[in-house]
């Protein structure tokens, strides 16, 4: 009996060993590479199936109902909107070539004239209406209402007092007017959401059920809908008739990939062109010489912090948000759990948007301040102050918050760690459970740091609505209003910068860090351009060389 | 033997009751809701409620478990709350993936489980018979994931010779490293299972008889032996291709399957309950007369026992 307790004990040891020999990398240093993703421009080759995969399935390919990331990023192939996206997020011409706003709330759009549906049907005005009053449509029960209910007489439609919104006027077949109720900045780069993609008329009425449009999705874009097995694949055609020119591309075929691991194996084995790196596996890619060359990164959007319910106590008194804040040391906590997947965040507005400035710092890891403002409070580590931390399960997330939990802990909290099956989770972050600090990110609709001004921080967006964390002020719900009312595009932003100031020096959030994505791909990809926004990327410049 | 076949068949009603009761028992008090997921992240509360109500998700239990019955019990197991996809289509889809999944897997647990337990029954306390028992252990051991990704990258990153995952065109050589995975998972138990039933046969008075009377080894064994310590070894081997013929989730997610276990356990997940339901009902039916079969094989095997 005792010889065999040895026996496994020793095959179990080995087993560790084993993987221990494989996470161990070399500690060769790493140059920058040259970028071989980069082809000229000018041997550009058409053809080829671009072979690349998606970790689970998408809900929907009907624009109206698309929220998730992957269904946007997918409409987005599909359909076309009135407006684009460019690599670092700038608004660019789409189905409207050029606009103008003769006032601050009227946008002329004149629409392309050569632009057709998958169908053969012609694109038009009508469609646009169409396709807007759709959202708005309370028989459709869009959960994106809120893209356009800031269109005049949007109100009055959704209420069922009007047949059409008057603020949707129809010039000619390729030109549009849109009028607004009151100024709203943002509102051009919000017809670059999925729910602004153009759909055809008829294709959305050709079915008595309208969810049956989501499973034969039809629009203007570059790539036409295919095939869709459920939990297997997603082909999509190039369309040969598209108004800017077709793709290099013949097609796309994407791969229900769900497991990581997997994902990998499959790039390796070279079944993959393209491959987004897991954070276990960036040091041994980037050491290899094989892949070294064709390694693309990008800082993302993803705003990651840790929400302080400020509606409740102990976090309504600012003096503990702060020393919440001063009491992480994200710096180190980012480095050494995140490595290069990371960069630490100092504030709402995220770099590459406009407001955001890079000398602009948030707290400093500061165990002493923290341990002083708790103190005014009667808490000390002796005497620690408990809080309940809600985190969705995962063992990434738990990698990233025990080492919060122990420097918290340090400094006189008294930290609970709860981890939540994602769904039971989501519930309790919009209705406010008993927790009183969770971690989640936030990322953007649209590149405007109004994104992540207004849903955040705003008291009507309380719980779902982006304010988890019941954060309200007075001051800032009134600059967030005159933001969205004032035109000027340089004021505006000094608003939102001034907005940033105040709701980070009130310490509404710990603002954690956003990710940074590795990407690789096959030697044979080239032109691979990396969008910044999830929807911007049409696949319209990669090709392949082979 | 029909008044047998009909009762058992009959029997499946309660069952069926049961399983869905139960289920449906469960999603109603599990936190979290499907419409979060449909809405999204930046939903108004209003338009969160909107979804719940159109669902029919505000409804109480009896209201919302006899409508969802009714409709099943006419074959209507409703569509997908997320995707609007028909719940039967799917699982017709997908249960032929599960199917060559299974009976691949299952070969391989009786050839190699039933092989190793006897050679290992045997030739027991020999070297052979401890190296067999090391593998096994190992080999209960190894987590799937661990297990499916080195089968992956020998076979299909080193040596290039099948492919890593995926069903392709759905040829027999996508299912052979996750058959492999997951039979010699159930293959390991199996083998220890069969060695302990062997073992304890062999030592009956009736086998010492069979060999004093001369009979050769090989009689002695697959004729007196094995026979006899079938009873267990069948039940077990039954009850496998009924936990197979369910779906296996881990085996399917890893090796991106689209089989009946990732779709039950992503509508888990999302709080899908039309899917949950559907692949619940589906797969208590399939191992409800999974049971059946063991029951008839078992008189096959061993005539001793009778129908009643």
């Amino acid at each position: 009996m005792y010889k065999r307790k040895k026996m496994s004990l020793i095959l179990a040891l080995l087993m560790i060993f084993s993987i221990f020999i494989t996470a161990c990398s070399s500690e060769e240093a790493v140059t920058t590479p040259p970028d071989e993703t980069v082809g000229n421009a000018e041997a550009s080759k058409y053809g080829g199936i671009y072979e690349s995969y998606i970790e689970a399935d998408f809900n929907t390919l009907d624009p109206a109902f698309a929220t998730a990331a992957l269904d946007g990023f997918m409409v987005s192939l599909i359909y076309d909107a009135l407006i684009g996206f460019d690599a670092e997020g700038k608004v660019m011409p789409a189905l409207a070539k050029s606009w103008e706003t003769p006032d601050e709330v009227t946008y002329i759009f004149d629409l392309v004239d050569n632009a057709k549906f998958h169908n053969g049907n012609s694109f038009t005005a009508n469609d646009v209406k169409y396709t807007f009053e759709r959202v708005l449509d309370p028989e459709v029960a869009s959960p994106r209402t809120w893209v356009f209910d800031k269109l005049k007489g949007a109100e009055a439609f959704m209420e069922g007092n009007a047949a059409e919104v008057e603020g949707i006027e129809i010039l000619s077949d390729y030109k549009i007017k849109l009028t607004l109720e009151d100024p709203f900045a943002p509102f051009l780069s919000m017809l670059g959401m999925p729910a602004a993609h153009i759909v055809d008329k008829n294709e959305v009425e050709k079915y008595a059920d309208q969810t049956q449009f989501a499973l034969h999705p039809v629009g203007t874009g570059p790539y036409i809908f295919d095939v869709y097995n459920q939990g297997e694949r997603l082909t999509l055609n190039v369309f040969e008739d598209y108004f800017a020119g077709r793709a290099f591309l013949d097609g796309i075929n994407y791969r229900v990939i769900p497991d990581p691991s997997t994902q990998v194996a499959e790039f390796e084995a070279g079944n993959l062109d393209e491959l987004l790196i897991p954070a276990a596996d960036l040091e041994r890619f980037r050491n290899n010489p094989t892949y070294r060359p064709y390694l693309r990164d990008m800082n993302t959007f993803w705003n990651f912090f840790i929400g302080l319910m400020a509606d409740k106590p102990p976090f309504d008194d600012v003096r503990v948000r702060q020393a919440f804040n001063y009491g992480v040391d994200r710096e180190a906590i980012v480095r050494a759990v995140r490595g290069d997947t990371a960069i630490v965040s100092h504030g709402p507005i995220p770099p590459g948007l406009d407001g955001f400035r890079p000398e602009f710092k948030s707290y400093p890891y500061d165990p002493e301040k923290s341990k002083a403002l708790l103190a005014e409070l009667g808490y000390s580590p002796e005497n620690p102050l408990p809080i309940e931390f809600l985190h969705i399960e995962s063992t990434a997330n738990v990698a990233l918050l025990e080492p919060v939990q122990a420097m918290l802990n340090q400094v006189g909290f008294d930290v609970n760690l709860i981890s939540m099956e994602s769904q039971a989770a989501r519930v309790q972050f919009r209705e406010g459970g008993s927790h009183n600090v969770y971690y989640l990110s936030w990322g953007a609709d649209y590149p405007d740091a109004e994104n992540y001004l207004f849903p955040l921080f705003h008291s009507s967006n309380w719980g779902g609505g982006g304010n988890g964390t019941r954060y309200s002020n007075p001051e800032v719900d009134a600059l967030l209003e005159k933001a969205h009312k004032t035109a000027n595009y340089n004021e505006r932003i000094k608003l939102y910068q001034d907005i940033e100031d105040i709701v980070v020096e009130e310490a509404a959030r710990m603002w954690f860090f956003l990710s940074r994505n590795w990407r690789v791909y096959k030697p044979e990809v080239k032109d691979v351009v990396l969008y910044r926004i999830f929807n911007a990327n049409k696949m319209l410049d990669v090709w392949l060389d082979r | 033997m029909l008044t047998y076949l009909t009762r058992r068949v009959l029997l499946l009603i309660p069952v069926m009751i049961g399983v869905s009761l139960i289920t449906f028992f469960l999603l109603y008090f599990v936190p979290g809701d499907v419409a979060t997921t449909i809405v999204g992240d930046r939903a108004s509360d209003e338009a969160i409620e909107k979804v719940r109500a159109e669902l029919g998700l505000d409804d109480p239990f009896h209201q919302r478990y006899i409508s969802y019955m009714s409709n099943a019990i006419r074959g209507d197991l409703g569509k997908s709350y997320i995707n609007h996809r028909r719940v039967a289509d799917e699982i017709k889809r997908r249960f032929p993936v599960t199917i060559k999944l299974a009976s691949l897997s299952f070969l391989i647990t009786v050839v190699v489980g039933t092989t190793v337990g006897i050679i290992s029954a045997v030739k027991q306390n020999t070297l052979l018979d401890r190296f067999v028992r090391s593998i096994t252990l190992i080999g209960v051991s190894t987590p799937v994931i661990f297990f499916g990704l080195l089968m992956m990258y020998i076979f299909g990153v080193w040596l290039k010779i099948l492919p890593v995952s995926g069903i392709g065109n759905g040829s027999f050589k996508y299912f052979i490293l996750p058959s492999t995975v997951l039979g010699l998972n159930s293959a390991v138990f199996n083998a220890r299972l069969t060695r302990s039933c062997m073992l304890e046969v062999i030592r009956q008075d009736y086998i010492r008889t069979a060999r004093s009377k001369g009979l050769s080894e090989r009689v002695v064994i697959y004729k007196h032996a094995l026979r006899n310590a079938m009873i267990p070894i069948i039940t077990n081997m039954i009850m496998t291709i009924g936990l197979l013929l369910v779906g296996s989730a881990l085996t399917e997610i890893v090796f991106s399957l689209p089989g009946i276990g990732s779709y039950t356990m992503q509508a888990v997940f999302a709080r899908d309950i039309p899917v949950v339901m559907g692949c619940f009902l589906f797969q208590a039916f399939i191992f409800v007369f999974a049971n059946l079969f063991v029951d008839i094989a078992y008189a096959i095997v061993n005539p001793r026992i009778k129908f009643n």
